[in-house]
């Protein structure tokens, strides 16, 4: 295993694609530097895999070359180009908004606690190799082929052939970049995603709260055993988590900031976790959603807020579509699946059952929620704290942000709830406990964010970092 | 001693005392339920694992009780005992609020300090026998079942890089653990294909966990290497 420096240095190139994206992108003034740095780690890694995925599906063998050259030649064109906008005026410059003070009191037992949990993450992530079950049943094994073979000519006959690709393409390029297949350094990715998860939730809280309380509500987010558990190991759902959340945050700070840099980075984030995970696609449809309950309570004209919607949703379902059209086409409806392919969920082939034991269906789910969320060491008491917040709340006291996030959170609920009770899925969240924490963990750190914002004391004034 | 006193009414003191106030009534409530002497309770509660899983982390029994059922039981009493002490003090209500998020996250940073322990414990662990080790004595460590990193190993020095074998095993392949055992050894064996990626036929088998697999091997294969009675590798004979 190469020393932790140089694995350090292989994550490099995500933040250099991302960060052109970025200042490319962006028409105003960056975010603060920890943010910026987030921000681009999340859009290099989907720039990185996406780009992939179009060399796969054009047939041309991702090695080295053809994968990192055309992406540092796209970077290199993006920072001229914001060069240039810079030169005609027409951008404030790369300068970096003032970061946060210093800590005292509290904020001090806070941050030493998260920057323990993050050490943790990092030596399990840097220390442990590829171990669970499903890395090696499909997405490290996938990651693998497409490592060897350099091509989708068999992506037909791999294991869970019409799942999204990101994180099986991304540790692909982990390795193309490494050198050699190494069952450790393909886990190197995940830790970073939760570095800049921290980052954009304390990003977002520290706009409405107060230092102390920012840092606390990540606190509440790294208390949680099972979320951190999958921080360290080389699943997906850690992957959708930082999308799915940070697509929502964006929003919201795009709502406050109206800086078009929160909202098409939400929009890349959205169809990124569509690009995840399957469930992330419907994510994006909430996430539309939400972006609806924000324009429709925008004083914009509709013109400005048609652009808007568009703006995001143009990116979003796009990178959707990209893949879902590709596997559909490719893969044949109708055509059969070899075996190792055939144990995934079939969103083409989702049976809806409505059959008389609907109800006695739908106690058994909710029954099981309620033992998952508040019997389970997954969540620590954050969803009895999040419970007894929405009692005390009062309407009228009762932010935007508390307003949207507490949709968010019903749309969640909602959407697995009606998924586990009239699918054939319903036999996962009954009969296993293979799957209800982990769909449950791709919103969860919507709770300790409501639980912050609910609780902060109105008197106290937060801090507004630009 | 105004100072004092004026400390001791805020909602966080009051919270911290309702907490220890309750802590005490369940957990002796619990002792003299099951008839558990004090030291062997706290015992326990101090050796309590709290195991970490992929799908789910459980949360832990003391002797049959769910601990998370211990902890809304002292949140729950240590609300009352707020409302009760709001009555007496005349306290606003925002400060009956203030105090029982207080208790609440009394009761979270209590639950923190258990696990956040025992998970040190076990990292620290870990990283003492992890220290200095490749990631093939890793393996070896965590998978010593059927040693099936080291059989992978076995199989790969003596087939070519890309070959495409069928695996023959008296495993059952459609539950675990068969299925993780199959698919171990898929992982760590590739680019040679056991799982029909490539959709050749097979050149090879590889005889994993059969019995008697020496007399197992088919008509036009002979036997390339002999692990044990086992585990051997089989390559078709050339015509």
């Amino acid at each position: 295993m190469p020393p932790f420096p140089s694995l350090l240095l292989l994550h490099a190139p995500p933040l250099i694609f991302g960060f052109s994206l970025l200042t490319a992108l962006s028409k105003e003034k960056l975010p603060p530097i920890f943010m910026c740095l987030a921000l681009s780690y999340g859009l290099g890694t989907g720039l990185i895999s996406l780009w992939m995925f179009v060399l796969g599906i054009c047939h041309i063998p991702f090695h080295w070359t053809a994968i990192n050259v055309p992406l540092y030649l796209f970077s290199i064109l993006l920072y001229s180009f914001s060069l240039v906008r810079i030169k005609m005026n027409k951008h404030p410059g790369i300068s970096f908004s003032k970061n946060p003070g210093r800590l005292a009191g509290a904020s001090i037992v806070f941050a030493a606690f998260i920057v323990i949990s993050s050490i943790g993450v990092f030596w399990a992530a840097f220390n442990i190799p590829i171990l669970e079950w499903d890395a090696f049943s499909t997405h490290a094994f996938n990651a693998k082929v497409f490592f060897y073979e350099k091509t989708f000519a068999y992506l037909n006959s791999q294991p869970h052939a019409n799942y999204p690709l990101h994180i099986p393409l991304m540790q692909a390029w982990l390795s193309t970049a490494f050198g050699s297949w190494n069952d450790q350094v393909i886990k190197t990715l995940f830790p970073f995603y939760f570095l800049s998860l921290l980052i954009i939730q304390y990003h977002f809280l520290i706009r409405h709260t107060t230092q102390p309380w920012s840092l606390l509500g990540l606190v509440l987010t790294i208390s949680s055993p099972f979320l951190i558990y999958h921080a360290t190991i080389g699943y997906r759902d850690f992957t959708l988590l930082f999308f799915n959340i940070s697509a929502i945050l964006l929003l919201l700070l795009w709502q406050e900031e109206k800086s078009g840099i929160y909202l098409i980075s939400s929009s890349l984030f959205s169809g990124l976790s569509s690009f995840t995970k399957l469930e992330g696609g419907g994510y994006l449809l909430i996430h539309i959603i939400l972006l609806t309950a924000i324009l429709s309570r925008s004083q914009a004209p509709l013109r400005e807020k048609s652009k808007s919607f568009l703006r995001f949703c143009i990116p979003a379902v796009g990178i959707f579509l990209l893949f879902h059209i590709y596997k559909y086409f490719s893969s044949g409806v109708s055509a059969a699946l070899p075996p190792q392919a055939q144990e995934s969920l079939d969103i083409y082939s989702l049976r809806i059952d409505l059959s008389g034991k609907l109800l006695a269906r739908f106690g058994i789910v909710v029954n099981r929620f309620l033992y998952n969320l508040f019997l389970t060491n997954n969540w620590n008491i954050i969803w009895l704290m999040l419970l007894f917040s929405l009692l005390k709340i009062k309407k009228k006291a009762c932010s935007f942000e508390v307003k949207l996030l507490f949709l968010a959170l019903l749309l969640f609920f909602s959407i697995y709830l009606a998924g586990y009770v009239l699918t054939q899925h319903y036999y996962w969240v009954a009969e296993t406990e293979t799957v209800l924490s982990r769909s449950l963990l791709h919103f969860f750190p919507l709770a300790p964010i409501l639980v912050i914002l609910i609780n902060f004391p109105g008197d106290e004034t937060p801090r507004r970092p630009h | 001693m105004a100072t004092i006193n004026r400390h001791l009414k805020t909602p966080q003191t009051i919270a911290f005392f309702a907490v220890a106030f309750s802590s005490v009534i369940v957990f002796s409530g619990l002792c003299h339920m099951l008839g558990i002497p004090g030291e062997d309770f706290f015992l326990s509660l101090r050796e309590l694992s709290f195991p970490q899983n992929q799908n789910i982390c459980l949360s832990p029994l003391l002797f049959g009780v769910n601990i998370y059922r211990l902890f809304y039981a002292i949140s729950f009493l240590a609300c009352i005992l707020l409302y009760l002490a709001s009555r007496i003090l005349k306290n606003k209500q925002r400060d009956f609020s203030s105090a029982v998020f207080s208790s609440l996250f009394i009761v979270f940073a209590l639950i923190t300090a258990i696990t956040a322990k025992s998970r040190i414990i076990d990292s620290w662990n870990l990283a003492k026998i992890l220290s200095g080790k490749t990631t093939e004595e890793k393996y070896t460590m965590f998978y010593n079942t059927r040693n099936i990193y080291s059989l992978a190993q076995y199989y790969k020095s003596h087939l070519s890089e890309r070959q495409k074998v069928q695996l023959v095993t008296d495993l059952d392949l459609s539950k675990d653990p068969g299925m993780i055992a199959q698919r171990m050894l898929a992982y760590f064996l590739y680019p040679i294909d056991v799982r029909g990626i490539r959709q050749e036929p097979p050149t090879a088998l590889i005889f994993f966990a059969k019995h008697n697999a020496l007399a197992s091997v088919p008509e036009g294969f002979q036997i390339l290497a002999v692990r044990d009675e086992e585990n051997l590798i089989a390559i078709r004979k050339k015509e």
